[in-house]
């Protein structure tokens, strides 16, 4: 399994969900729906309004994040889905469209350019 | 005091001491070798053995033996095809996917190592708990790591069917306080310095933990560890007994470093009361070989750098043993407080080591880190 990375990614609260059931079908091993855990806030202070990770991923999996329409990804998602006997996810526009991706920076300084501090 | 003499001790240096011999007395506690190449796997089925430069998903525990654990196959639910007698499991032109399973009472989070013989036509998928693997005739042995999902107990025909038999031989169990990590997003990354194997830990969410709960049973912890820390930018865990040390009874932790920007490494010891063991002065990017020796009713928590103590501090540590708890590693509780560095071999047990097994335990390590003590 080739793998690219490692990616920082963070999206909001509002999409964690829709995220969480992305991911499941997405992470190879089984915690998939764990992938966003650290949480993250404009003053550092809980309730978290964001929540980031930092990983690896596997090349097709991170060639479809970056370069696929929300339709492609889609496709690619359901692709995935049948191939590791996971439950289809009903949409994957909010975590496609919502989701702030980068490979440049360490994560605290990708988190800090978005405005961002770990909460706890 | 440092010692008058220094010992260079690098991969294989010191081949005389075993630390598996501190276990002889079944001592609860955990060992963690990165470089035994049985050490690590890559996913949760444990079926892929670790590799430089991938992801890890489980650490084993060698502080615990193999044991047999059964050498007669139990009564399994077969399909119409499929007969058992004994240990003979008979498959008669079965089609795909007809099979024998069972649930032999395996633990959790747990290494199986099962040796059979399949005789016949065809290929038979076999689970121990783990991911399925198709063996074609022959005899085997297959190592599996069983985290608890699923049914335990599979002996399968393959895609284009099975005839002949599968003969049980035996199953080996070993069980452990060994270290887990599901989500792929957060499981450390073995890497190799000098052949030595370590896991790298990316500061933001990697981390691992036992699951299950530690039964220490005891008041008294000695941890060694060969740690890199590359960062003092903020506290980070390298392990802990539970979600929180800081304010959960009887657990220990050992943290680099403990304070932002403080450039220290700190061991804690709590029974109800919280004792801290700092020293700073050790400025990241800095390797060293960690030591924590706690012990609650003697009121005592000493943190130990390279073989020499650093901090000796006696502060009442209340009442109480080291409670059941997870161990967590990398993390506070697999979600705060991440460590940023490098972790090469790791030890951890319920007694007192002696100054001649703590020697060899830090010299060890120190071998297993690229450490010079």
């Amino acid at each position: 399994m080739a793998l690219v990375g490692p990616v920082n990614m963070i999206i909001t609260e509002a999409v964690k969900l829709n995220a969480s059931d992305v991911f499941t079908i997405l992470d190879p091993d089984t915690g998939g729906a764990n992938t966003f855990s650290i949480a993250l806030s404009p003053s550092g202070a809980a309730n978290a309004t964001h929540w980031g990770t930092r990983t690896f991923l596997e090349e097709e999996t991170y060639n479809a994040l970056k370069n696929m329409s929300v339709t492609q990804f889609k496709a690619y998602v359901d692709q995935v889905a049948a191939q590791r006997g996971r439950t289809p996810v009903g949409s994957v526009t909010a975590f496609k469209n919502g989701v702030m991706l980068d490979e440049t920076m360490g994560f605290w300084d990708f988190a800090k350019a978005q405005g961002l501090k770990p909460v706890g | 005091m440092r010692r008058a003499f220094a010992r260079v001790v690098r991969g294989g240096g010191v081949p005389q001491f075993n630390p598996r011999s501190l276990f002889s007395g079944s001592e609860t506690g955990f060992l963690y070798d990165l470089n035994d190449p049985t050490g690590t796997y890559q996913n949760g089925g444990g079926t892929t053995a670790g590799a430089v430069g991938q992801v890890v998903s489980v650490v084993r525990d060698f502080s615990r033996p193999e044991t047999v654990k059964l050498t007669t196959l139990p009564a399994m639910t077969v399909s119409a095809t499929v007969s058992q007698n004994g240990n003979v499991l008979t498959f008669t032109n079965s089609p795909a996917n007809d099979q024998a399973s069972g649930n032999p009472g395996l633990s959790t989070h747990t290494f199986y190592r099962m040796t059979f013989i399949i005789e016949g036509t065809g290929q038979v998928l076999i689970y121990v708990g783990g991911s399925p693997i198709a063996f074609s005739p022959g005899t085997y042995t297959l190592q599996q790591w069983f985290s608890g999902a699923g049914t335990s107990f599979i002996f399968r025909a393959s895609t284009g069917g099975f005839n002949g038999t599968v003969t049980f031989v035996e199953l080996r169990e070993q069980l452990g306080n060994h270290l887990y990590q599901s989500t792929s997003a957060a499981k450390p990354m073995l890497r190799q310095e000098n052949g030595n194997n370590y896991l790298e830990f990316d500061g933001a969410d990697d981390s691992l933990s036992t699951v299950k709960q530690v039964a220490w049973g005891s008041d008294v912890i000695d941890i060694v560890a060969g740690v890199q820390k590359t960062s003092d930018a903020a506290i980070a865990i390298v392990a802990e007994l539970s979600a929180d040390s800081e304010t959960t009874a009887g657990t220990f932790g050992l943290a680099a470093p403990h304070s932002a920007a403080g450039a220290d490494y700190r061991f804690s010891s709590r029974g109800t009361v919280l004792a801290t063991a700092s020293a700073a002065g050790f400025t990241a990017p800095i390797k060293n070989v960690l030591t924590g020796r706690g012990n609650i009713a003697g009121d005592s928590a000493i943190l130990r750098v390279n073989g020499t103590q650093v901090a000796n501090v006696t502060t009442d540590q209340g009442t109480g043993t080291y409670t059941n708890q997870i161990l967590y590693i990398g993390r506070r509780g697999g979600s705060t407080l991440p460590f940023t560095g490098r972790l090469y071999s790791m030890l951890g047990i319920a007694r007192a080591l002696t100054a001649t097994e703590l020697q060899q335990a830090e010299a060890w390590v120190a071998a297993k880190s690229g450490v010079t003590i």
